[in-house]
């Protein structure tokens, strides 16, 4: 499962973006990754309300007939997405705030 | 005023109303002589009240104000919103752990800022207790408030953020977002979203120089210079030169670069700069009238939730021609500062 997923808001200033796949997880990881992701409210383009300084996080999908999106507080991140949220850190390549 | 106009205004406005279209002319009089009085009397309590904005203090005789209130707590990489195990607690000796050592320092440090320069007891004005929780999450790039006196710490991703508790501006910063919420409450979005966060780097950086002991000029106006990692050196923000702290930097610094629809720490750039150039045209400390011009606007009444730039600027100017005089030198380094990121007055 492919998903191309950003990061905005915090102190710093910047946003982090890659596009990750879920095999790139472990084995035992993958799955409760992508139970996760498809349980996600896809569609819902507005976060919960945060604090200042707070992460969000926005996930795209392209799936077999249309893309779809997400947008998440960081304090709705499910627990099990948490490994691909790692590998965003991992992998994931700084933008300026702004740049969308 | 009769005699019996006066006892009127302890009858409820309802019974006043009722007497006021009573045929008997002297009955009808008095009742709209107390009605009048008392709409007076509720004008000047509800002034009074938008005045004061918030409940006054409660009077304790156990709290005088100028000590804070720390308890710094070990989060142990949990995202957990509860408070881990403690670390350190007022008064105590240092700990061996040196983050939570600089959160202690840090909130310290803003708690001193404040309380010395505006007689401010703490993040509410009264006398909030500080709560630091530090090693939140695993590799966690970030440092917040959270709204409800908790401040998280990460530990840093290494490449955009190392340990978040070395930045004693930072933390100001983070602590200024919940000053601003008890204060104007500045809406997260758009120009007053800009201002809430530039506000935030105009607090943070003067704790930093008041621990320092710099000057205006001593000063190199660099927000996080003490956090950033390899990715974002030197700083994350310079409010000198705004978009020149590191290679993703987006702020403009004035108006002509202002980004519609950007983030709202691209767009602080602009009153960010203003602040630098007032400052710097006074000299000296910044918390010595730079500081508390913008602290007065952001206490100001009449700073809207939903303010702009200009609306807050003017606040500004108004706030230095009463405080200094119309024709000072504050309130024409204000007027300078505005002027040179292109916001008209």
């Amino acid at each position: 499962m492919r998903v191309d997923v950003t990061r905005r808001g915090g102190v710093a200033g910047v946003s982090l973006h890659a596009t990750l796949d879920t095999r790139q997880l472990t084995e035992t990881d993958a799955p409760r990754v992508e139970a996760a992701l498809r349980a996600l409210p896809w569609g819902r383009l507005s976060q919960g309300s945060m604090g200042p300084d707070r992460f969000r996080y926005e996930i795209v999908t392209a799936g077999d007939d249309h893309e779809r999106r997400v947008m998440l507080s960081e304090s709705e991140i499910p627990e099990a997405l948490r490994p691909l949220l790692a590998l965003l850190a991992d992998r994931g390549q700084i933008r300026p705030a702004s740049i969308e | 005023m009769t005699a019996s106009s006066v006892r009127h205004c302890i009858v409820p406005p309802s019974v006043l109303h009722r007497l006021a279209r009573s045929a008997d002319e002297a009955v009808r009089d008095a009742a709209l002589n107390a009605l009048a009085l008392d709409a007076r009397f509720r004008l000047a309590r509800a002034e009074c009240a938008a005045t004061l904005r918030h409940r006054p203090a409660p009077v304790t005789f156990s709290r005088t104000g100028g000590q804070p209130q720390r308890t710094i707590y070990d989060q142990q990489g949990s995202e957990s919103q509860t408070p881990g195990v403690v670390i350190r607690v007022e008064g105590q000796a240092p700990s061996q752990d040196e983050a939570a050592n600089q959160a202690y320092d840090g909130l310290g440090a803003t708690y001193a800022y404040y309380w010395t320069v505006f007689e401010r007891d703490s993040i509410d004005a009264a006398g909030m207790p500080l709560l630091g929780l530090v090693h939140y999450g695993r590799r966690y790039a970030n440092a917040f408030w959270d709204g409800a006196g908790h401040m998280f710490f990460g530990d840093g991703d290494g490449q955009i953020l190392t340990q978040t508790t070395a930045g004693i501006d930072v933390i100001g910063h983070e602590l200024t977002h919940g000053v601003t919420q008890y204060e104007a409450n500045l809406t997260y979005s758009g120009q007053s979203g800009a201002l809430n966060e530039s506000v935030s780097d105009v607090f943070g950086i003067q704790v930093k120089q008041y621990v320092l002991g710099q000057d205006v000029h001593n000063s190199d106006w660099l927000i996080g210079a003490d956090i950033v990692g390899p990715a974002l050196r030197p700083a994350l923000r310079s409010m000198k030169r705004p978009g020149t702290a590191n290679a993703y930097d987006d702020q403009p610094a004035d108006m002509d670069g202002y980004v519609s629809g950007g983030d709202v720490h691209t767009n602080s750039g602009i009153p960010n700069h203003a602040f630098y150039v007032m400052a710097s045209a006074l000299g000296g400390y910044a918390w010595d009238a730079a500081g508390p011009i913008w602290y007065a606007a952001l206490a100001d009444p009449q700073l809207r939730p939903n303010a702009t730039f200009r609306d807050f600027a003017r606040i500004t100017l108004r706030q230095a021609q009463q405080t200094y005089g119309t024709g000072s030198d504050q309130a024409h380094a204000v007027q300078q500062g505005w002027e040179a990121v292109k916001i008209s007055l």
